[in-house]
């Protein structure tokens, strides 16, 4: 573990990076003319550039200490794991994914993304896995047949309490892996692969993993609900406007259930969610779908098996439940007030599931993006405090919304 | 002059590389099934008294045939019990339907060619497949017997050599042709997939992935190389004068080629589009069959499992 901070200027403290984008946003507004949404005051964190080519996804979360673990990307090259202490600024590099696997692959053969959901463990470690860099499947002459290229993505730990990093290893031959979800009770974790979209059973305690087969494509997101089902964006069904599947996982049944989506409302409307949430109670699925104007809301409860559609074993009902305007969604997470926080464009937007109402609570303006007003979020999670942390590319940077996400009363 | 006398040569060399050709079984559809996800893997089809049947091994291990034409349930009695159907579900053993003498022939576990009768016996022809170096247990099961225009079945077994076998005279010969294989290999060679083409030759794949002719006539075998550097090659068909095939194995990706008998070119076509999503094919295929009017099925294997059908182009 070691260091990496000293060289940058990241050793502000969170209070005066806030002032500074207070005052960064105002002068921005005044020359834009004073837009009608104004942006959300944020500290900016960039990560450090031993550890990335100025890229990384939806490999996010806060740990119980109350640091931030952040997946890297270096395409062509070794990700990282890094972790930021929010009140001091200060980065460590924690895992070097060629340094503790010993992988020597190059270019598109290399461990070149933590991209998959970080996952804290109820005894406080951290999983975080790795994937190919760039998506590159179908032409590749070796993909899946040769012992050479993408040798699989690895799946790591690290304990906070004792800093160690440990590497358990490939799940999926030559797939890379995708998605995430951490099951204490079970003491599992599950993710996909890419590309096949393998659904993989990751037992902690035995070390061991079981491929249950294709779940769908390769997902950013994937839920577990009170019952310990996951939940996870499934196949598309054959059929003009037939909404894609919704897959889960029953751990009672040892089973995966493709279910076909009941959409109320206007079908039409509907999109595939590329961001889900478990809500709090663990009864609603919460998603978020590139270009959809509406929050949606899966009902757990309404998950019915049975032979209606042969290429389904049953369905589930998505209410559409709130109406926004629709954008590039990549990032979202449940806050600690229980609301829904997730992106469309630039807009941050919170749906509070009890009320089924969604507001803008800002726009969001990563400093320095090369982009203009266009935002590449990727990633969000929320720390005990309610503060809601966001990644964005371009540059790579962690915006930290100071107690955005905390329950009213405690912001 | 010299100049573009050059550029031109140029051009006429690299031109077959530029010219991608389109990936091949572009355009299939998806075939609705009678079974749901994890239980709708397509294990075999054959063509049984004019239809095309699709045999099913569920994750239970029920056993399902249909008629994919209609989805009508087959519950015809050699279907539903018996050695018939344990060979129809199982798909690595080939399976070729005699519907004038009410049977169908299989190599069986042990390597031995059978005649099934379509209600119980089961009769022992000869010997086909051989071992492995150092194994006593048949091993070197070819997954296709393909019937001739002369009536007869070609198969092949020990060692990669050719069998040929004549149901009307009931002789089994062991021909003076073996499959192409690396030398020290040919204990491993089988035949994959098989068809004969208009030309009267049999146009077969090995396990290896090596493309071969094979003249009945002459015995004569010619090696045509590998489409592409895996192994397996998981149907054959003629369509529009040329060959076209689909290769990959378990843990890999389906990609399809063709190969033109006229001009002795492969054209690879790639991976297959996945008519439902804007990805490739991505698991392997299990059953593939040819119709003589150029449809053809094929289905992939997995959880998610679908049957395509890829019919011929309507004539203009």
């Amino acid at each position: 573990m070691s260091d990496i901070s000293d060289r940058s200027d990241r050793s502000d403290t969170l209070k005066k990076e806030v002032l500074m984008r207070y005052i960064f946003t105002l002068l921005a507004l005044l020359a834009l003319g004073w837009p009608a949404a104004a942006a959300l005051p944020a500290a900016s964190f960039l990560v450090p550039k031993e550890t990335t080519r100025d890229t990384g996804y939806t490999a996010i979360e806060v740990g119980l200490d109350g640091m931030v673990y952040v997946g890297t990307a270096w395409y062509g090259g070794s990700a990282h794991l890094i972790r930021l202490n929010p009140a001091t600024g200060k980065w460590e590099d924690l895992i070097d994914a060629h340094k503790l696997t010993r992988d020597t692959g190059v270019g598109l053969d290399s461990q070149s993304k933590f991209h998959a959901k970080i996952l804290v463990g109820a005894d406080g470690i951290v999983w975080a896995a790795t994937k190919q860099g760039n998506e590159e499947f179908t032409n590749r002459p070796e993909y899946g047949e040769s012992a050479g290229g993408f040798p699989g993505g690895h799946l790591f730990s690290y304990d906070p309490k004792t800093g160690q990093a440990a590497d358990h290893g490939i799940l999926k031959k030559q797939e890379g892996i995708m998605g995430g979800a951490i099951d204490n009770a079970r003491r599992r974790i599950y993710y996909v692969s890419d590309p096949k979209g393998h659904f993989l059973i990751y037992d902690i305690a035995g070390n061991s993993v079981r491929d249950l087969g294709r779940s769908g494509p390769t997902p950013r997101y994937m839920g577990i609900d009170a019952k310990g089902r996951v939940f996870v964006v499934g196949a598309p069904l054959p059929g003009d406007n037939a909404p894609g599947a919704i897959t889960m996982y029953d751990p009672q049944t040892d089973r995966l259930y493709q279910l076909a989506v009941n959409v109320e409302g206007d079908l039409k409307a509907y999109g595939s969610p590329y961001v889900i949430v478990m809500n709090a109670d663990g009864a609603t699925l919460l998603g978020a779908a590139a270009n959809c104007k509406y929050v949606l809301e899966y009902d757990l409860s309404s998950v019915r098996l049975n032979n209606a559609n042969s290429f389904a074993n049953g369905a589930i009902t998505c209410r559409l439940a709130a109406e926004i305007k629709p954008g590039d969604t990549h990032a979202g997470t449940l806050g600690k007030d229980g609301c829904f926080y997730f992106n469309s464009g630039a807009i941050l937007y919170r749906y509070d599931p009890a009320a089924r109402a969604a507001d803008e609570v800002g726009i969001i303006a990563p400093p320095n993006n090369r982009d203009g007003a266009t935002v590449y979020s990727q990633g969000a999670a929320a720390g005990p405090d309610g503060t809601l942390y966001m990644k964005f590319i371009y540059p790579y940077q962690v915006l930290a919304f100071d107690k955005l996400t905390a329950p009213k009363g405690e912001n | 002059m010299k100049t573009i006398y050059r550029i031109l040569l140029l051009l006429v060399l690299l031109l077959p590389g530029l010219l991608r050709a389109e990936a091949f079984f572009k355009g299939a559809t998806t075939v609705n099934l009678p079974c749901p996800p994890g239980n709708r893997e397509i294990v075999r089809m054959i063509v049984f008294n004019g239809d095309v049947i699709a045999a099913i091994r569920t994750a239970d291990n029920n056993p399902v045939f249909f008629r994919p034409a209609d989805m009508e349930s087959i519950t015809d009695e050699a279907f539903v019990g018996g050695k018939l159907a344990e060979v129809l579900l199982n798909p690595t053993l080939p399976l070729v339907p005699d519907i004038e003498r009410q049977s169908a022939y299989t190599i069986i576990e042990n390597g031995k060619l059978v005649r099934i009768g379509l209600f119980g016996p089961v009769e022992e022809i000869g010997q086909l497949a051989g071992t492995r170096p150092y194994e006593n247990n048949g091993y070197q099961i070819s997954r296709v017997i393909v019937k001739g225009p002369d009536d007869a079945l070609y198969t092949a077994g020990v060692n990669g050599a050719i069998f040929k076998y004549d149901p009307a005279a009931n002789k089994l010969e062991k021909l003076n042709a073996v499959l192409p294989a690396m030398k020290g290999r040919e204990a491993w060679a089988s035949l994959d997939a098989g068809v004969f083409g208009p030309d009267g030759l049999l146009y077969g794949g090995t396990f290896d992935g090596y493309l071969f002719t094979f003249d009945p006539k002459t015995l004569q075998v010619v090696n045509l190389g590998k489409p592409f550097r895996q192994q397996r090659i998981r149907g054959l068909a003629f369509r529009n004068g040329k060959l076209v095939g689909i290769g990959g194995e378990d843990d890999g990706m389906p990609r399809s080629f063709a190969y033109d008998p006229q001009t002795r070119g492969f054209e690879l076509g790639g991976a297959i589009p996945d008519p439902n999503s804007n990805s490739p094919l991505l698991e392997s295929i299990g059953a593939f069959l040819a119709l003589p009017n150029g449809t053809i099925y094929f289905s992939t294997t997995g959880r998610l499992a679908n049957l395509y059908v890829w019919k011929p182009e309507p004539v203009k």
